[in-house]
């Protein structure tokens, strides 16, 4: 989920857009001196690529149709399908314009009326009847959110799912889940559930909300509305946790108004599903339609079904003589959120990242001591806690007035002792006014510490907003980064004499700027591995039956707090039994020990370095460097590397990466007196088992969670102290585990889960991430220290690693 | 001048110390087992009170753990470890001489600091043949200051990374 509202992106939209048509217009200029001029028919199918890319992802369908025609007709021309001629010609340039005034307008006054079907219409009939296949129209169709309304044509609809993103118009659900009354740290617990559902579907919106699960204490219940496209029984059993009582799911009625901004139709989520859909439908089913239908789909669909006539939408199969849409009734015009889009000056400023990077450390800085300010003002507010000492103060006051009254009354015979006890007694009296004096600087104190708290408060407050706002900076999109592979593509399709398509995917993912330039290298390592060792030449690709050109897909998505970025290809797949004879000739595992392991295993071995299965040397991979780089680059960014593959079919390589290097939200754990992070992402549950449900398999200890066996750790044997145990461990004894209940941080890599077994929850919290490099080294299954907010140092868990290391664990002696 | 601290041959260090003649360097003098040692003073970032130390995994015993610099997160030397010698309480005078080298910074662990001095190059004498050979190669020179003799450190070799690395238990 990235946390931002879409509309606050139109300004880079917009200059974004414009410089497309700006490059668009030239080469298109460059092609009417020489309609063979290939980089230029190139460059123009980049930039409506690109273009249908960003509407799609800004939600403006109707440029997203009119680019995805024109690439479709660029695409033609590439492929000499067709030939540019003078009407085609005449058409681009019009269509240019009529971009180009629609995108004026949008940037005037933040949104535009500018109709494009009509032209869509011309640019398909320009097609003819040889208009993309249904296959493409639905990719469009569906990468367009807005056309899961009904209107986009029943034939279309049950291929979307298969085709992109999860969520025909019925997905949304509403789950509930019930935690046990008697559950400790519930609202973890909670935060757990919704970062697992959040990595399999989209959360539209919880109740109570994310951000204030940590204050409410006690949640009994969570509601979440989601948009998947799994099965109630899958959610069920991801919903499912030790301490969940009972989780209840159903289609999604109206969520409630206080969705979260972070979705990207936010815009959609608006409006309250009471009001009807608007009534007529612009060529463009605008969001609000969508929306409207997708929330309340039972009391809608009808209602939108029936209204929704209007010109054919873009994505019906164009008729042989198809005329142009009649434009519709401007009262007919749908009311788009257009409060929510004010124009906005479309202003950007290039700024150096080392100069980013210092504010986000200072951001960092900022945000510790605000934690450390926090804790301090907690202690002050202790000691200075209302006391009945001002009141016992006036009493006591008054006592000594009494006692000076007697004394004076009092008839004595010795006027001696009667004048020292008097002036004892004057004396008690000055020394009281003095200390009575330093109590009220005291009760003056105690208010303006109450003060102090408020302003920390308000401290915090704008602490949090710098960091966010600082970590915002730093996120751009991928896009740019994945464009630069149509070029590598397009060189190894030269080099290495087979043909290959890219497809990218989600170039809108935001990412850590300094994440993006590390991945480039790794990446590149990757396409090309694809290309090179993962596709058949064009002739052995026919011999098996596969189309003579092969693909690979290039793609990065959003799951929960990470980002997933794939490389896939549809070639050969990798050959375990290939795998596995170079690993023993490589003397990386002796062959006996090579016939036990499993293919999973086995294919990992080709991120060992000096593994190359191809089986000639190109100029372009097969040196047997590569993969073991790209496997260290992505540890070096926090991140974790798989393989998938089949024989025949095709491999995917997935990296996952945390958002940003900057900061990690993290379990904060505590072993004897130290305290642990264990990033969010990789922990799972957190379980309480007693000592029966412990046991031992070869020594090492295992249990049961929910019917399936785990391995157990404790979090100190994963490591040596100075070369044997833990210090603490020589002198607690060992014993005392016997009897009592442990806790353990069930923890997962995607792949394996085991149990950490540690002494003390503490909570949730976001570190930030310092590299223990800089001044020390790195430190196995540790990815780095942070300081927690009452000054002392905790050591970041590296999941990925711990769970690697545990399947070749020898017990610490 | 401080670049003769540099000087990687304990053996020859002392004549490198000696060679600026009548060259003046500034230590930092510090005590550890009831003797006197001393750092240049041109590597030395700040020295502090001891804050809480985080003890941290596959590590020589020597490296105490890690803490917080306003901030920054620097390993810790315990020097005593580091020479092989007796442990002892931390107490009121314990210090963290926090120490900087090249792009590095990281902390000393001494029982007392005692005085800041300005040394004549030309009495700076290579280490005497008799003091134990572990400790000797951290060792670029000895001084005879008043009745005491002040060894002075070459405190590149006290953190030297590749001394850092132990095995992990798994591997």
């Amino acid at each position: 989920m990235s946390g931002f509202d879409f509309s606050e992106l139109l300004p880079f939209y917009l200059d974004e857009t414009e410089e497309q048509i700006t490059t668009l217009n030239d080469a298109l200029l460059k092609l009417e001196q020489e309609p063979a001029n290939d980089p230029s028919l190139r460059e123009a199918f980049r930039m409506v690529h690109s273009l249908k890319g960003s509407a799609t992802v800004m939600g403006y369908t109707g440029v997203a149709k009119l680019s995805h025609h024109l690439e479709t007709f660029f695409e033609r021309l590439r492929s000499g399908e067709r030939q540019l001629d003078r009407p085609a010609l005449n058409l681009f340039f019009q269509c240019l314009d009529e971009l180009r005034d629609y995108h004026i307008e949008l940037r005037s006054v933040g949104k535009s009326d500018v109709d494009l079907s009509g032209l869509t219409e011309t640019v398909i009939a320009h097609l003819e009847g040889t208009v993309a296949s249904a296959q493409e129209e639905v990719e469009v169709a569906s990468a367009l959110a807005v056309e899961r309304v009904p209107v986009s044509g029943e034939s279309s609809a049950p291929q979307v799912v298969e085709v992109v993103q999860p969520g025909p118009v019925d997905s949304t659900l509403q789950v509930v889940i019930h935690f046990s009354p008697t559950l400790q740290w519930p609202d973890m617990k909670a935060k757990l559930v919704l970062n697992r559902l959040a990595s399999v579907a989209r959360v539209l919106a919880t109740e109570p909300p994310a951000e204030r699960l940590e204050e409410i204490e006690t949640v009994r219940k969570l509601i979440l509305w989601l948009e998947t496209d799994l099965e109630h029984e899958e959610l069920r059993a991801l919903s499912d946790a030790e301490g969940v009582e009972r989780v209840h799911i159903e289609r999604a009625g109206a969520a409630p108004a206080s969705r979260p901004a972070a979705d990207a139709l936010k815009v959609v989520t608006t409006p309250t599903s009471a009001e009807p859909a608007p009534v007529g439908v612009p060529p463009e089913p605008k969001p609000v339609v969508a929306a409207a239908a997708e929330v309340a789909p039972s009391k809608l669909d009808s209602e939108s079904r029936a209204t929704m006539v209007g010109p054919p939408p873009a994505s019906k199969p164009a008729s042989p003589t198809p005329a142009p849409a009649p434009a519709p009734a401007p009262a007919a015009k749908p009311v788009v959120a257009a409060e929510a889009r004010k124009p906005k000056v479309a202003e950007t400023v290039r700024v150096d990242v080392d100069r980013l990077d210092n504010l986000m450390n200072l951001a960092g800085e900022l945000v510790i001591s605000r934690s450390r300010f926090f804790e301090i003002s907690k202690d002050l507010e202790g000691l200075f806690r209302e006391s009945n000492a001002p009141s016992l103060a006036h009493e006591a006051h008054d006592r000594i007035d009494e006692l000076t009254r007697g004394l004076n009354n009092l008839e004595t015979g010795d006027s001696a002792i009667a004048e020292r006890l008097a002036s004892q007694l004057r004396r008690l009296r000055e020394n009281f006014s003095e200390i009575r004096a330093e109590l009220d600087l005291i009760t003056l104190g105690r208010e303006r510490v109450g003060s102090m708290v408020e302003v920390i408060h308000q401290l915090s407050k704008v602490a949090d907003g710098i960091q966010k706002g600082v970590l915002d900076t730093r996120m751009v999109p991928i896009g740019p980064l994945f464009e630069r592979f149509h070029r590598v593509i397009r060189d190894l399709r030269v080099s290495s004499g087979k043909e290959v398509i890219l497809h990218i995917d989600g170039e809108s993912t935001e990412l850590d700027k300094r994440m993006i330039d590390e991945l480039g290298d790794p990446l590149i390592h990757m396409v090309r591995n694809s290309v090179d060792h993962g596709l058949e030449p064009p002739d052995a690709r026919e011999a098996v039956g596969k189309p003579r050109t092969g693909n690979v897909w290039l793609a990065a998505s959003h799951r929960g707090n990470s980002v997933v970025i794939t490389v896939r290809d549809d070639g050969r797949g990798i050959d375990c039994e290939r795998v596995r004879v170079k690993a023993v000739a490589n003397g990386l595992v002796s062959d006996e020990d090579s016939r036990r392991l499993s293919e999973k295993q086995l294919v990992n071995f080709i991120w060992h370095p000096g593994l190359s299965t191809a089986e000639k040397l190109t100029d372009i991979s097969g040196r047997g460097v590569g993969m073991d780089i790209v496997k260290s680059r992505i540890d070096n960014l926090n991140g974790a590397v798989d393989v998938r593959t089949e024989l025949g079919k095709g491999t995917t390589f997935s990296i996952r990466l945390p958002l940003t290097l900057a900061i990690m939200p993290v379990l904060l754990v505590q072993i004897y007196d130290e305290v642990y992070a264990i990033p969010q992402d990789h922990v799972d549950e957190i379980v309480e088992v007693g000592p029966g449900q412990i046991y031992r398999v070869h020594g090492m200890k295992t249990t049961d969670i929910r019917g399936k066996i785990i391995s157990l750790m404790r979090l100190d044997d994963v490591f040596l102290w100075g070369g044997s145990a833990h210090p603490s461990r020589r002198t607690v004894a060992n014993t005392a585990g016997a009897s009592e209940k442990h806790t353990l941080v069930v923890v997962q890599n995607g792949e394996t889960t085991i149990g950490l077994e540690v002494d003390h929850l503490i909570g949730m919290q976001e570190v930030v991430l310092k590299s223990l490099d800089t001044n020390y080294r790195a430190v196995p299954c540790l990815s780095g220290a942070s300081v927690l907010g009452d000054g002392r140092v905790a050591l970041i868990l590296d999941v990925d690693a711990i769970i690697e290391r545990s399947g070749r664990e020898q017990p610490v002696a | 001048m401080v670049e003769e601290f540099k000087s990687s041959e304990p053996a020859s260090a002392g004549r490198d110390l000696r060679r600026g003649d009548h060259s003046v360097v500034q230590l930092v003098g510090f005590r550890l087992d009831e003797e006197d040692y001393a750092i240049a003073i041109t590597k030395i970032q700040e020295i502090i009170l001891m804050k809480p130390i985080t003890r941290i995994p596959q590590a020589p015993n020597f490296i105490e753990g890690l803490i917080n610099l306003r901030g920054s997160v620097i390993p810790i030397v315990h020097l005593r470890k580091r020479f092989g010698l007796p442990p002892r309480e931390f107490d009121d005078e314990t210090r963290t001489i926090v120490v900087n080298l090249h792009d590095r910074t990281f902390g000393c662990i001494v029982d007392a600091v005692t005085q800041v001095m300005r040394i004549n190059t030309e009495e700076i004498q290579p280490v005497p043949i008799s003091v134990r050979s572990m400790a000797r190669q951290y060792i670029s020179g000895v001084a005879k200051l008043d009745e005491q003799l002040l060894i002075i450190l070459d405190i590149e070799k006290v953190f030297d990374p590749d001394e850092l690395t132990v095995p992990s238990p798994m591997s």
